[in-house]
C-alpha cells in the first residue's frame, strides 16, 4: 500500500517536472525580453546598423519577427503594430543596402573564381607536353575544325528548335511536343558545352605556348584565294 | 639528469612556441599597402616564372597571402588583393 503510494507521488512529480520543461523549453525557444517598443526598436535599429552583410541583415529581421510576435502575444496586437511602425523603416533603409550587400558579395565571389581559375589554367599549361611547333599547330587547327563541326551542328539544333515552336503554338502545345522541345534544349546545352570544352583546350594550349616558349603563338593565315574577275570589254 | 630533462623540456616547449606563429601574419596597421605590394610582386612572380618550379613556388605564394588575407583581413583590402593579382595575371 505504501509502495504505491509512493510511486504514484514519484509519477507525479515526474509528470509535473516534464510538463514545466516542456513550458520552459517552449518559451525558451523563442525569448525575447521585451521592454518597451521605443527601446526595443532602438536595439533592431543600432543591430541593423551593424550587419554587413545579407545573412546578418536576416538575422536582424528574423528577430525583428520575434519581437513583434512576442508583442503581439504578451500586449496585444496595437502595441505590435505600434513596435511595427517604429521599426519598418530602419528596416527598410536596412533593405537597401541587402542589395548593395549581395552585389558587393557576388562581385568578390567573381573576383575570388578568376583568381582561382587563373591559377588552375596555369598550373595546367605548365604541366602540358608541348611537343614541336608544327604539333602545337596541328593541334590548335584540329579543335578549329571540331569548333566549326560543332557549330553546324548546333546552329542545326537552333533551328529546329525555333521550328518545333512554331508547330507547337500550331498544335495547342501538346505534352509530346513539349517534352520533344525539352530534349532538344538539353541537346543544345550539351552540343554549347561540347564547343566551350574545345575552345577551353585551345585556350590552354595557348597558354601553355606562351608560359613555356615565352612568346606569342602565332599561326599564320591561309592567303584569302584572289577571285580574277575578267572586266566585260566595252566596245 | 634532472637539469638535462628541464632544459630539453625548455628547448621543446619554445620550439613548439616559435612553429605555432609561422605563417604568413599581415600588419594590421598596413594591410591596404601589403594588399597592393605583395598581390603586384608575387603576382609577377608567378607571371615571370621560367620553369613550372619556379611558378609553383610563387604560385604558393600568393596563394598563402591570399589565404592570409581573407582570413585575417577580409574587407576592401583583401578585394585590392584579388583585384590586382587578378589584373597582372590576367596580362597573360
Amino acid at each position: 500500500m505504501k509502495k504505491s503510494r509512493k510511486s504514484r507521488l514519484l509519477y507525479i512529480c515526474g509528470y509535473t517536472a516534464f510538463v514545466v520543461l516542456l513550458l520552459l523549453g517552449t518559451r525558451c525557444e523563442s525569448r525575447v525580453h521585451l521592454t518597451t517598443p521605443e527601446r526595443d526598436a532602438k536595439h533592431i535599429a543600432e543591430l541593423a546598423e551593424l550587419a554587413h552583410s545579407e545573412a546578418e541583415l536576416k538575422v536582424v529581421e528574423k528577430m525583428r519577427a520575434n519581437y513583434e510576435e512576442a508583442y503581439r502575444r504578451s500586449y496585444g496586437g496595437a502595441k505590435a503594430l505600434y513596435f511595427r511602425t517604429l521599426v519598418d523603416p530602419i528596416l527598410d533603409e536596412a533593405g537597401d543596402r541587402r542589395e548593395e550587400y549581395a552585389n558587393a558579395e557576388a562581385y568578390l565571389a567573381e573576383q575570388q573564381a578568376a583568381f582561382n581559375n587563373k591559377l588552375r589554367d596555369m598550373d595546367k599549361a605548365w604541366k602540358m607536353e608541348l611537343g614541336s611547333d608544327d604539333d602545337v599547330v596541328a593541334a590548335i587547327e584540329r579543335n578549329d575544325a571540331t569548333i566549326e563541326a560543332k557549330s553546324v551542328e548546333l546552329e542545326a539544333l537552333v533551328a529546329e528548335k525555333e521550328q518545333l515552336a512554331i508547330d507547337i503554338v500550331d498544335a495547342g502545345y501538346p505534352e509530346s511536343m513539349l517534352n520533344a522541345m525539352g530534349d532538344l534544349e538539353a541537346k543544345i546545352e550539351a552540343k554549347s558545352k561540347e564547343i566551350a570544352n574545345v575552345e577551353y583546350s585551345n585556350t590552354i594550349i595557348r597558354l601553355a605556348y606562351r608560359l613555356q616558349r615565352g612568346e606569342e603563338l602565332v599561326i599564320a593565315e591561309p592567303e584569302p584565294e584572289v577571285e580574277v574577275e575578267v572586266a566585260d570589254e566595252v566596245m | 639528469m634532472k637539469r638535462v630533462l628541464i632544459i630539453i623540456a625548455v628547448a621543446v616547449v619554445s620550439m613548439a612556441c616559435c612553429n605555432s606563429g609561422e605563417g604568413i601574419v599581415i600588419d594590421e596597421q598596413n594591410h591596404e599597402n601589403i594588399a597592393y605590394e605583395k598581390s603586384y610582386d608575387l603576382s609577377e612572380r608567378v607571371v615571370n616564372a621560367t620553369s613550372y618550379e619556379e611558378y609553383k613556388a610563387a604560385a604558393a605564394e600568393l596563394r598563402e597571402y591570399e589565404e592570409a588575407f581573407r582570413t585575417q583581413i577580409g574587407g576592401d583590402s583583401y578585394l585590392i588583393f584579388l583585384e590586382e593579382s587578378n589584373a597582372v595575371l590576367n596580362e597573360i
